[in-house]
């Protein structure tokens, strides 16, 4: 049979086939939705994940560059003396201000206990004291409410991200912490990354509220990307330092990979699950319209239908109905999940960071892949069925 | 071809819970081209499966089936389907129509399966409506037929393709006695004026009486073979 001839037959299998779906709506119905619930679920974890990931790098630049203790991993578990900090800055690949000055941050994080706006739970917000140059090296941060805190008073600025989702953060709210309340002066944006979620105060003032003297981390700018390497070296050959440098972006997504593995897991298993009960119900559902079709599909054959086109058309009528049941998961994923903001503990400081899931085209595509691959494999075995079938049974069981 | 058909020495089984029962006994038939063969019968006598044999729905453990021209027993399921489409029209008791069909579309299944272009299709599928008196129904489903315009729907789907043997397994079987006759009248103009061969299955003397040779089979064997002239 030539491939021609081969699809004419499907496509008449087909339309026979398709004609009859009015008649075992209810049976075609349990595929559509067991698919939909399969692919909205699995759409939804999955924007978690590569949300999360996007989300957490957003604020890497190739020209930043975040030194670390040498085995450290996150900022957490890193801490530097301040002659530490001294020596990294003058690293002549650093790029300086008009003054001569290193355009970088020695950072040290606290956390500040809030509570939670939709659970009303107490809950950690990251408390990052950082230094005078932090919006020259941070330009993607912009003051949009009140003004930049002042360094030796109590005061800090807060990430937009994290003020929609904790209480007691609006314009001159004051915070509880360690000698006092600080009052919150301002708010910021920064194009929704990580630095969002988190609470922005003078680094020399936190360290002093806490009796502290380590920082967790600098972050330094280069004068471009290329002098990575340079700057990598410089610190590799003091004697007096033992530091690691990564670029900003790399640190990130390293620092944030164990809850992207967390979250894929969490995709794959429930998505896993919804996906085999999709599948259970795609083989019940054409199991029964085999039976349902078996004079029909008997008749076909009878006539001089092959089996080949009778076990296509089978696989095709699930792979529709798949597709239909995919795409209503990703339209029911996307109305009821695309934007809503979320809040996830990382390794990447005290509290969680808050993100907005986001329902992109790529992740509709894989969903949609899923949900008609398990389509296809609840389609395999009625197909196997429709053309193993006796033939003269079937025409004398009418 | 001097004979259409040919059976020799035909023996099948059946298996039936743990039991291989025996259902033909060694059967040798001959029909001739045009001829029309009333197989005639009690219930598990064995005249549904030698039908089926003979329409290649089915094969024999043992002897030959050579229908048109063609060893049954060598050919593969694929090669069978693909001689049945070229081969054998199907009457069958209850139509066997597609109910989300139209009559014309229901006539047009088996083209499907022809190099024909749509234009062909069509021109034979209003040739065969015609000839079974049906063209002005084409449009129509089969549920909003009668019983035997739904038959003639079912012939009309058998002749579409010009096949050498119709095979009718008790066409007048659901038919009150004046449709069955138009039926039967219907069935004897094909095999005469179109010279197909048919061989029918049926429990109805009356009906066997339009046939040109009348197949007596009882417990698996052909017992008794009475011939007669059309009037």
């Amino acid at each position: 049979m030539s491939n021609v001839q081969l699809m004419k037959q499907v496509g008449a299998v087909l339309s026979i086939s398709l004609r009859g779906i009015p008649k075992r709506l209810g049976a075609c119905l349990v595929i559509v939705i067991g698919i939909a619930g399969a692919v909205a679920v699995f759409i939804s974890v999955f924007a978690m994940s590569s949300s999360f990931t996007e989300t957490a790098s957003k604020s890497g630049r190739a020209d930043r560059v975040i030194v670390l203790a040498e085995g450290a991993t996150t900022e957490g578990a890193s801490s530097h003396q301040r002659a530490d900090v001294n020596e990294i800055l003058a690293s002549q690949a650093i790029k300086r201000d008009s003054d001569g000055k290193a355009i970088a941050t020695a950072d040290y994080l606290a956390f500040a206990r809030l509570t939670d706006e939709r659970t009303g739970v107490d809950t950690f917000a990251t408390l990052r004291g950082t230094g005078a140059k932090a919006l020259l090296l941070r330009p993607e941060i912009e003051i949009v409410q009140g003004r930049m805190f002042e360094a030796g008073v109590r005061e800090l600025i807060v990430g937009r991200a994290l003020q929609r989702r904790l209480n007691g953060l609006g314009l001159n709210d004051r915070v509880p912490l360690p000698e006092g309340d600080w009052t919150v002066v301002g708010v910021f944006e920064s194009g929704a990354d990580a630095r969002e979620s988190e609470l922005l105060t003078d680094a020399e003032t936190l360290l002093s509220a806490y009796q502290r003297n380590e920082f967790n981390s600098v972050t330094v700018m280069l004068d471009d990307a290329s002098a990575f390497d340079a700057f990598r070296s410089s610190l590799q050959i003091n004697p007096a330092l033992s530091v690691q440098a990564k670029r900003e972006r790399d640190y990130l997504l390293d620092a944030s990979a164990p809850t992207t593995r967390l979250l894929e897991l969490i995709a794959v298993v429930i998505g896993g699950i919804m996906a085999l009960g999709a599948i259970i119900a795609a083989v019940n559902a054409m199991y029964s319209a085999i039976s349902t079709r078996s004079m029909e599909i008997a008749i076909l054959r009878a006539v001089g239908y092959d089996g080949a086109p009778v076990a296509i058309s089978v696989l095709i009528e699930a792979l529709l109905f798949a597709l239909a049941g995919a795409a209503l998961g990703a339209a029911i994923a996307w109305l009821f999940f695309n934007g809503n903001t979320i809040s996830t503990q990382t390794a990447m400081g005290p509290g969680p960071m808050s993100y907005m899931l986001s329902i992109n085209a790529t992740v509709v595509l894989l969903g949609i892949g899923c949900g008609c691959t398990a389509g296809f494999i609840g389609g395999i075995l009625p197909a196997m069925r429709a053309t193993t079938a006796p033939v003269t049974a079937a025409l004398r069981g009418t | 071809m001097s004979q259409m058909l040919q059976m020799r020495g035909v023996v099948k089984h059946y298996t039936r819970g743990n039991h291989r029962v025996e259902v033909l006994h060694g059967v040798d038939l001959e029909a001739r081209p045009g001829e029309f063969i009333a197989l005639m019968g009690p219930s598990g006598s064995g005249k549904s499966t030698l039908l089926n044999l003979i329409a290649g729905l089915d094969k024999p453990d043992r002897g030959e089936v050579v229908v048109a021209g063609s060893h049954l027993n060598t050919l593969t399921q694929r090669e069978l389907s693909r001689w049945r489409a070229r081969h054998v029209g199907f009457v069958f008791q209850f139509y066997n129509l597609l109910p989300t069909l139209s009559a014309e579309l229901n006539v047009e299944v088996p083209l499907f399966l022809t190099r024909l272009s749509r234009a062909q299709r069509r021109q034979s599928v209003a040739a065969s409506l015609s000839l079974v008196g049906l063209t002005q129904w084409a449009k129509h489903k089969p549920q909003e037929l009668s019983g035997g315009q739904q038959q003639r729907v079912a012939i009309a789907r058998a002749i579409v393709s010009d096949p050498t043997i119709l095979v009718c397994d008790e066409p007048t079987g659901d038919l009150d006695r004046a449709t069955a006759d138009e039926i039967l009248q219907l069935l004897r103009t094909i095999s005469t004026k179109h010279g197909k061969t048919i061989v029918m299955v049926t429990h109805d003397p009356l009906a066997a009486g339009y046939a040109t040779r009348q197949l007596h089979v009882d417990k698996g064997l052909l017992i008794r073979s009475e011939e007669r002239a059309i009037a």
